[in-house]
C-alpha cells in the first residue's frame, strides 16, 4: 500500500486514540471525502480494523451507535516512524 | 411533514447508497447516518455543515465500489481458472509440462547464446582480438594455419600489439593420486601477456601444460 501524507495522518490520528470517522476528519483537518477512503485503504491493507462499538456504551453517552476504528496487531508489529515535517504542520501531529 | 436537515441529509445517504456493494449497503448507511447524526447532535451542525459533511459519502462509496470490483474481477478469474484445471486435469498437466518444457528451452537457449555471443572474450578489449590465417588465393587455398616461421615474420610487424601461437589438443595431467586426461592449448606467451592484463577470476586462464609421452 502507498503511504501518502492523508494515509499517514489518518494513520497518525488514530493511534492517538481517535476512533470513529468525524473525530479523524476534525483532527486531520481534511474533508470527509478525503479522509474515510484513506480509512478504507487502511482497514484493506491490514493496519486497522474497524468494529462497531458496544450499545451499551452508546447508550450510557446518549448518542447513535458508531463504528469505530482501531489499531491492528499487525500494525503493533510495524516499525513507527518519525513525523515528517508537512506532518507536523497538521493538528493531527500537534501534541 | 416536518423536514429537518438530518432528514434531508439521511435521504442523500440513501441515493448515495446505491453505488456501495449490496452486501456492505445496510452496515455502510448505518455508519455514515450514526455519524452525522452525532454531529448533530454533539456538534450541533447546521444544515449546510452537515450536507457538506455528507457529500464525503460519494467518494467513500465509489471507492468501495471500485474495491469491490477489483476483488469480484481478480477472485471470479481465479476461480473460473482452478475449476478448470481441476475438471480437466489432463489438459493442466498438458499445459504444465508445456510451460516447463518452453521455460527451460527459453533458459537453455539464453544461456548457451549468453556464453557464446553476447558475453565478451575474455581479454581486454576483446572487439580488437583477431584469429590470423594465410590466404593462396591464387591456388584457391584459404585459411592455412601459419607456421614458426610465418609467426616468426609476423612478430615484427607494428600493426599487432601481440603475437601469439596457440594450438589445441588433449593432454594428460598429472595429479598426487592420478592422471587425467584434459583439453587445453598450448599457446606462446604473447597469449599469457594478453591473459595477465584480464582481472576477471571467473574466466578461463591459460595454465602452462606439460605434455605428456
Amino acid at each position: 500500500m502507498r503511504m501518502t501524507l492523508v494515509t499517514t495522518l489518518v494513520l497518525q490520528a488514530i493511534l492517538r486514540g481517535h476512533r470513529f470517522g468525524f473525530e479523524i476528519v476534525d483532527v486531520t483537518g481534511y474533508s470527509t471525502g478525503t479522509v474515510y477512503p484513506a480509512l478504507r485503504r487502511l482497514e484493506h491493507a491490514g493496519f486497522v480494523r474497524s468494529e462497531w462499538e458496544r450499545e451499551r456504551v452508546a447508550s450510557r453517552d446518549a448518542r447513535p451507535q458508531r463504528r469505530g476504528t482501531t489499531r491492528s496487531p499487525r500494525l503493533a508489529r510495524t516499525r513507527s516512524t518519525a513525523p515528517s515535517s508537512r506532518c507536523a504542520r497538521s493538528k493531527a501531529c500537534v501534541r | 411533514m416536518n423536514v429537518t436537515p438530518l432528514t434531508v441529509v439521511r435521504r442523500l445517504l440513501r441515493l448515495i447508497s446505491t453505488l456501495v456493494p449490496r452486501w456492505r449497503r445496510r452496515d455502510w448507511t448505518r455508519e455514515w447516518e450514526a455519524e452525522l447524526e452525532a454531529d448533530a447532535r454533539e456538534a450541533g451542525a447546521n444544515g449546510s455543515a452537515l450536507v457538506g459533511r455528507s457529500a464525503g459519502a460519494i467518494a467513500d462509496a465509489i471507492y468501495l465500489r471500485s474495491h469491490a470490483m477489483y476483488l469480484d474481477l481478480w477472485w471470479g478469474d481465479f476461480r473460473f481458472a482452478w475449476r478448470n484445471a481441476v475438471r480437466r486435469p489432463g489438459f493442466t498437466w498438458l499445459v504444465t509440462l508445456t510451460l516447463a518444457l518452453g521455460l527451460g528451452v527459453s533458459s537453455a537457449v539464453f544461456a548457451l547464446v549468453d556464453a557464446v555471443l553476447l558475453r565478451p572474450l575474455p581479454y581486454p578489449d576483446p572487439s580488437r582480438l583477431v584469429f590470423v590465417w594465410q590466404t593462396l588465393p591464387q591456388q584457391n587455398m584459404f585459411e592455412i594455419e601459419a607456421t614458426p616461421f610465418d609467426y616468426m615474420a609476423w612478430h615484427g610487424l607494428r600493426s599487432l600489439s601481440s603475437i601469439a601461437m596457440v594450438t589445441y589438443g588433449s593432454f594428460h595431467v598429472d595429479g598426487r593420486q592420478r592422471r587425467a586426461g584434459a583439453r587445453a592449448r598450448r599457446a606462446h606467451d604473447g597469449v599469457h601477456d594478453a591473459d595477465a592484463r584480464h582481472r576477471a577470476r571467473d574466466r578461463p586462464r591459460i595454465c602452462p601444460v606439460r605434455r605428456s609421452g
